[in-house]
């Protein structure tokens, strides 16, 4: 423990030491071969009743690449003025998301969507962004560094600075065996965000401790929330239809759908799935993302743009709004919840979502700051 | 000189080749499963002409397929599991017309009398869930299993019926041990050793609603998902397995 505490406190030496540093072109060579390159395996533990984590095989999750993508997660050395982390959008007491209809960035910039969750991301087999186009999350977090609305640098600027940067040498040759800091690049900072943010599972709520019988029972409410969440209720509650796109037990079915936010006009001047695809049957589509947590990733959608849960509940018993393509499980004569009483019951239901262990876990928070 | 022995050496590795035991070569069978509208290939989200100036379009069109065999003394089992994702294919104009293949290249030579399948999960694999596979098995894909039938959803056709007086959104999805579909093709099938025979396996999504003139109230049946609907759930589930045909190319 003792131990830690001293390498934590250098690290953090190391790091206020470097961050004015300007990276210089001919920046000298540092061999780092007399550190010990020996990653352990980090075993991502898969809760009962979740499905198996896809991992890349040419990213294996080590506890040094985990480290190091935490590191980085929180570090503001990846934007171009050292205001912006990845944690700036992704805030871990918001189930990493930044409480904004639309993320802000670099200057102040408004960026063009809501942020994302990133509870459980590692499940994710279909795309990522709101949109899906990206397909992984190596691929992915190369995008922030270089979205001028988001963090505004260049890579090879960030690839100099952590070049230069003592502890970053040391820590990215533990965890992808450099042979001298001129070997870092982009692909392993991605890689090291990728393996930190698998990491990210979270399956610690009242919902998951109810599935698992580690609670006897939900609420009554909350019950019979859930049984509309599902169309359980063999008729004697209103069915939602919820879980046909936000499938159990991750909430998400990992794909893309059409849920009534758009007119045809709107989905027209807007960046959905079918910008990605070029296909009809995609217009007006985004990701069904995952619905865990979110009592904590307020406001809403894509755009941000209903602040409430009880402004979904009501987007969803009206059917919002129509179009061509709008999902036939959004009906407008539907029998989603529509009653005061049924709406508060999806509501509590969907509060059973949140997983504080998740957002207090110490593994997932500011090295930094610790 | 090297040309010598490379010839040499391709000789001694003939000969040696020669003296292993006979391999009784395999047959080779393809099985194609295309979706079609009324025989042309079916596009997600084109409005196709139905019945009575009606209209319809489709939103979803996906089945699980298990079972696949083929017999005649004896069964030969081909594939447990399949999925005809036609929601994502099927998207896909220049893709329309490609269909899902399976290759068994493994196959003992001989004629068969029949081909196996169901539409559907038979009852051991309807008990798993999807925590039992890894993606990208088809079993793996949490949308597709429906916790409040214990089941998976075994075919899931959704769409639009655009009619004068307005437009219905239908959702017909069949799950539960009771709706699975076992069907069979009896034609004689001979497959050569050596060489590859494929089946196509067409299921037309007019027919789902049109059975020899006769139209499917769809206005006034539009889902299938609880309990409650499962007379509407069994009748798209007979009327899928009416709507498929076979073709031994
Ligand atoms: C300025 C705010 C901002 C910053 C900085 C930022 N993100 Fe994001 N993040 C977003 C927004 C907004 C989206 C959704 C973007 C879209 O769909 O186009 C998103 C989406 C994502 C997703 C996809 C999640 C999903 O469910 O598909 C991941 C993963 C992610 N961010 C990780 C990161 C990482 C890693 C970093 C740092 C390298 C980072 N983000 C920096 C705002 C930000
Ligand atoms: C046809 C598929 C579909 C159905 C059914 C559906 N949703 Fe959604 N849901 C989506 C999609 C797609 C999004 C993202 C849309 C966007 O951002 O534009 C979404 C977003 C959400 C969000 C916001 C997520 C976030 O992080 O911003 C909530 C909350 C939500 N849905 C709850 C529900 C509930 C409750 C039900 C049942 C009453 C339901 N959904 C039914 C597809 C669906």
């Amino acid at each position: 423990m003792r131990s830690c505490i001293i390498l934590l406190f250098t690290v953090l030496i190391a790091f206020s030491g470097c961050r004015k540093d300007d990276p210089q072109v001919d920046d000298p060579i540092v061999d780092l071969q007399n550190i010990a390159y020996n990653p352990s395996a980090h075993t991502i533990p898969i809760p009962p009743l979740f499905p198996q984590m896809v991992i890349p095989a040419d990213n294996p999750t080590t506890q040094e690449g985990v480290l190091l993508g935490r590191f980085l997660f929180y570090d503001p050395i990846m934007s171009r003025d050292s205001s912006i982390s990845c944690a700036t959008c992704h805030k871990q007491e918001l189930s990493f998301t930044d409480g904004l209809d639309k993320s802000i960035g670099i200057d102040g910039k408004v960026g063009k969507r809501s942020s994302m969750s990133l509870a459980n991301i590692g499940f994710a087999n279909r795309g990522l962004f709101w949109d899906g186009r990206v397909s992984s999350l190596e691929i992915q977090a190369l995008h922030p560094v270089e979205d001028p609305n988001e963090m505004d640098e260049k890579w090879p600027n960030v690839i100099r600075k952590l070049q230069v940067h003592p502890t970053y040498q040391q820590m990215f040759r533990k965890a992808f065996g450099i042979k001298n800091n001129k070997e870092i690049t982009k692909e392993m900072v991605a890689k090291a965000l990728a393996q930190f943010q698998r990491t990210m599972v979270s399956a610690g709520s009242k919902y998951d401790k109810f599935i698992r019988q580690e609670i006897l029972d939900l609420d009554n409410d909350e019950f019979e929330g859930m049984s509309m969440f599902n169309d359980n209720s063999g008729g004697a509650l209103k069915d939602g239809g919820c879980a046909h796109c936000h499938s159990p037990v991750l909430f998400t079915a990992d794909n893309y759908f059409n849920n009534g936010l758009l007119t045809d006009a709107q989905q027209a001047m807007t960046q959905t799935r079918f910008n990605v695809t070029g296909f009809n049957s995609d217009m007006g589509k985004f990701r069904a993302v995952s619905l865990r947590n979110i009592a904590l990733t307020a406001p809403y959608m894509h755009d941000g743009s209903l602040a409430s849960l009880d402004d979904v509940i009501e987007h969803y018993s009206t059917g919002g709004v129509p179009s061509t393509n709008v999902d036939g499980l959004i009906p407008e004569h539907g029998a989603v919840p529509t009653s005061a009483s049924e709406k508060d019951k999806l509501i509590k239901f969907l509060n059973t979502l949140t997983d504080t262990e998740f957002i207090n876990n110490p593994a997932f928070k500011n090295p930094f700051e610790q | 000189m090297r040309i010598a022995t490379l010839l040499i050496s391709m000789i001694v590795l003939l000969g040696a080749c020669e003296k292993e035991p006979m391999v009784v070569e395999k047959a080779g069978l393809k099985l194609t499963f295309k979706a079609v509208y009324d025989s042309e290939p079916l596009l997600l989200s084109r409005n196709y002409e139905f019945m009575n100036g009606d209209s319809i379009r489709f939103q979803r069109a996906d089945l699980i397929i298990s079972d696949i065999s083929i017999g005649n003394s004896k069964n030969v089992s081909l594939s447990q599991v399949e999925w005809l994702g036609f929601s994502e294919k099927n998207a896909d104009p220049s893709k329309i017309e490609e269909g899902f293949s399976f290759n068994f290249n493994d196959v003992e030579p001989g004629v068969y009398t029949s081909l196996y399948w169901n539409i559907g999960l038979n009852q051991v694999q309807n008990r798993s869930t999807p925590a039992n596979y890894t993606f990208p098995h088809p079993l793996s894909n949490a949308e597709l299993y429906w916790a409040g039938w214990n089941s998976y959803i075994f075919s899931r056709t959704d769409g639009k019926l655009l009619t004068e007086s307005g437009t219905y959104d239908f959702s017909y999805h069949t799950g539960g041990d009771i709706l699975t579909r076992a069907l069979e093709w009896n034609q004689n099938i001979e497959l050569k050793a050596g060489e590859v025979k494929e089946i196509i396996i067409y299921i037309d999504y007019k027919k789902i609603f049109v059975q020899d003139g006769e139209v499917y109230d769809i206005k006034n049946n539009l889902s299938s998902h609880t309990s409650a609907q499962i007379a509407v759930a069994h009748a798209i589930a007979d009327n899928m397995k009416l709507a498929v045909k076979y073709e031994l190319k």
